[in-house]
């Protein structure tokens, strides 16, 4: 599903010409299809830049980043968001949802961007609006919700689950989650994580779950520190 | 875009209405300061539409208009008799009205004139003088007050003056012995007509029986009933309002007036010099439509800063959006939503409240100032304006829209808060 080989990045590089120490330097991280991959490591290991690299926002200045069977670092700027749009979804920390739309609205928004995952949810037999609301049911939302505008006054829990059934509309092959759980209790986590599992079962979606919280890796197919595969040095502050 | 533009503004009702309502401040103030200087340039340059032609002594076109139409001035010359008579007699000349300048009371010029100036008499758009109240004069000694005469100094029907010699307003001898009577009152106007005594051409003689080469004669003077008694018709008038009897032979007609052998006369074209005249006070109108685009100006900058204002909290937003799948373009073209819909709201309220004003106002103008404020469809150069309004609030929208652009390019997907 992702596979990089050899990727260099580093951030100075981008504003100055001084060759910077890179934030990344991998030399092969692979994904496999439907795979739930737990990746872990303190802050400021690169954990976000890596996310960034693979969803086609940050270009490295070396090496290959294949994505779904596309080659990534040649597609042009509108080309990769487009990509990313319709091959990625995606889970924040939190805030993950628009303040002013109702909760089907957000998790239907992604429909709006992406003609495949629009066309994904009508090809499988269902409207927009039945595909959110299976997908919320899903998440163990009460549907006396579903219409609510009020999203900031959801709990933390709920947003994070809404924000998933959004990331799964329209079932794509990659979902990254980055640090998703860290704003909920242990409890809240677990079943965070039993209702995301449950859903990829059924969507075959391959995750890249982010965490610095290494008590749920036994939940994953299989788990990966990234300072393992990163042989940049950790004394380089990320901007992110 | 556009329906999340809307459900994001309505999520800023607050914030929107104030951006929405300078906007309508704007549209308002621009439609209605433009609309008061079309109608009041109306106005003026329709003082006189009844006449064809004025015809006065030789002199500059717009003196002659100064002088016979606005009371300002005076004549250099008067029109004998016999070159009005001559003119009436002209067989293309439908009818005469004569005026005769040169009397005042406390500052407003007394008109001598012809019984028929009240029939004849036009202004806007062929409307006729109306009495207020009581008659047109019939006396030697009537006198018809224009409106703002009879307000300002409290006259009422069958209040007695007496008038002045020349047109100042102090130190003038006064023609005492020969009281007037106010007969009627005119209804406003918003011409000149309202700043002026209307009395027969008879009465202008009779004010002067007993005086010889601008003194009075010393004695007791004449008694009115003897002066009723005497021969008042006029040796020579101001100037003539022409009516024809067919518009065709206004310029035959004028150049016969401007090439009279008896008397060096001249005859204009009140609309011609009308116009002349208005060119004089373009600076005033060209003001006007300086303070209007500043208050565009104004009510644009209020958008821009309203939607500046919200960019930073609503990076968070842009950031889901991008997360969601939006492109940087996405985001632009949703900004540029929001402002061509605020300005859309705006333009659309700030129309409807351009007439309620228009509405209100034109009562109250026709009332005091005599302004013909109609409500009319939107024109032309109305609809000229409310494009140019919104091409304005969308071009200034752009100016955040990039920046949120550029920003959602930096950002990427990453939550800065």
């Amino acid at each position: 599903m992702v596979s990089l080989s050899d990727v260099r990045f580093s951030w100075a590089s981008q504003s100055t010409q001084e060759p910077a120490q890179p934030t990344l330097d991998i030399e092969s991280f692979n994904l496999r299809r439907g795979e739930r991959l737990f990746l872990y490591g303190p802050s400021g290991s690169g954990k976000s830049t890596l996310l960034s690299v693979i969803a086609a926002i940050l270009k490295p200045q070396s090496g290959t980043i294949r994505v779904n069977n596309t080659d990534i670092q040649q597609l042009s700027g509108v080309a990769s968001d487009q990509f990313r749009a319709d091959n990625i979804g995606l889970v924040f920390q939190q805030f993950n949802l628009l303040p002013f739309m109702s909760v089907v609205d957000n998790v239907t928004l992604p429909c709006r961007f992406s003609s495949v995952k629009r066309n994904a949810v009508v090809s499988s037999g269902g409207s927009l609006r039945s595909e959110a609301i299976r997908l919320l049911e899903a998440m163990r939302l009460p549907d006396s919700l579903f219409n609510s505008r009020k999203t900031m006054q959801l709990s933390v829990g709920q947003q994070q689950r809404v924000a998933v059934a959004r990331a799964l509309m329209g079932q794509p092959p990659l979902l990254i989650a980055d640090e998703p759980t860290s704003s909920l209790d242990t409890q809240a986590r677990v079943a965070f994580l039993d209702l995301l599992f449950a859903e990829l079962d059924r969507s075959q979606s391959s995750l890249l779950f982010v965490s610095h919280d290494e008590s749920l890796k036994h939940l994953f197919d299989r788990s990966l520190s990234l300072a393992e595969i990163n042989h940049a040095s950790l004394s380089v502050e990320t901007a992110y | 875009m556009l329906d999340i533009a809307i459900q994001s503004l309505r999520n800023r009702a607050l914030t929107a209405s104030l951006a929405v309502i300078a906007i309508a401040m704007s549209v308002a103030l621009i439609l209605s300061v433009d609309k008061i200087r079309r109608d009041a340039r109306e106005s003026f340059l329709q003082t006189v539409s009844g006449a064809d032609l004025i015809v006065g002594a030789r002199s500059g076109s717009v003196q002659l208009l100064l002088y016979s139409v606005f009371r300002m001035g005076s004549a250099t010359n008067n029109i004998s008799w016999e070159s009005i008579e001559d003119i009436k007699s002209r067989k293309a000349v439908d009818w005469l009205v004569p005026l005769s300048l040169g009397d005042s009371h406390k500052g407003f010029r007394v008109l001598g004139t012809s019984i028929e100036y009240f029939d004849r008499y036009k202004y806007g758009n062929k409307r006729s003088l109306v009495m207020e109240q009581g008659e047109k004069f019939d006396d030697v000694f009537d006198v018809v007050l224009g409106s703002a005469v009879a307000k300002q100094l409290q006259y009422g029907i069958g209040q007695s003056l007496v008038v002045a010699h020349g047109t100042g307003n102090v130190g003038l001898v006064e023609h005492d012995n020969q009281p007037f009577k106010v007969s009627g009152i005119l209804a406003p106007t918003g011409t000149p007509v309202d700043n002026t005594l209307h009395v027969s051409l008879e009465g202008i003689e009779a004010m002067h029986v007993d005086w010889q080469s601008g003194m009075k004669v010393p004695g007791e003077g004449t008694h009115a009933d003897t002066i009723r008694t005497m021969d008042l018709s006029p040796n020579a008038v101001t100037a003539a309002l022409v009516g024809l009897k067919s518009r065709g032979t206004v310029f035959r007609e004028q150049r016969a007036i401007n090439t009279y052998r008896e008397e060096p006369l001249l005859a204009i074209l009140p609309g011609v010099a009308m116009t002349e005249l208005w060119s004089l006070v373009r600076v005033f109108e060209n003001a006007l439509l300086v303070v209007s685009s500043f208050v565009l100006l104004a009510g644009l900058v209020n958008l821009v800063s309203v939607l500046f204002a919200g960019l930073n909290e609503r990076r968070r937003e842009m950031a889901i959006l991008r997360a969601s799948g939006a492109r940087p373009g996405h985001i632009f073209r949703l900004l540029c939503a929001e402002s061509a819909l605020l300005s859309a709201v705006g333009i659309v309220i700030g129309t409807l409240v351009h007439y309620l004003v228009v509405g209100i106002v034109s009562v109250w103008a026709q009332a005091r100032f005599g302004i013909d404020m109609s409500l009319s469809l939107p024109d032309v150069r109305d609809l000229m304006i409310l494009l140019l309004v919104f091409v304005a609030g969308v071009a200034v929208g752009c100016l955040p829209a990039w920046r949120a652009y550029r920003q959602s390019v930096a950002d990427g997907m990453a939550q800065r808060l």
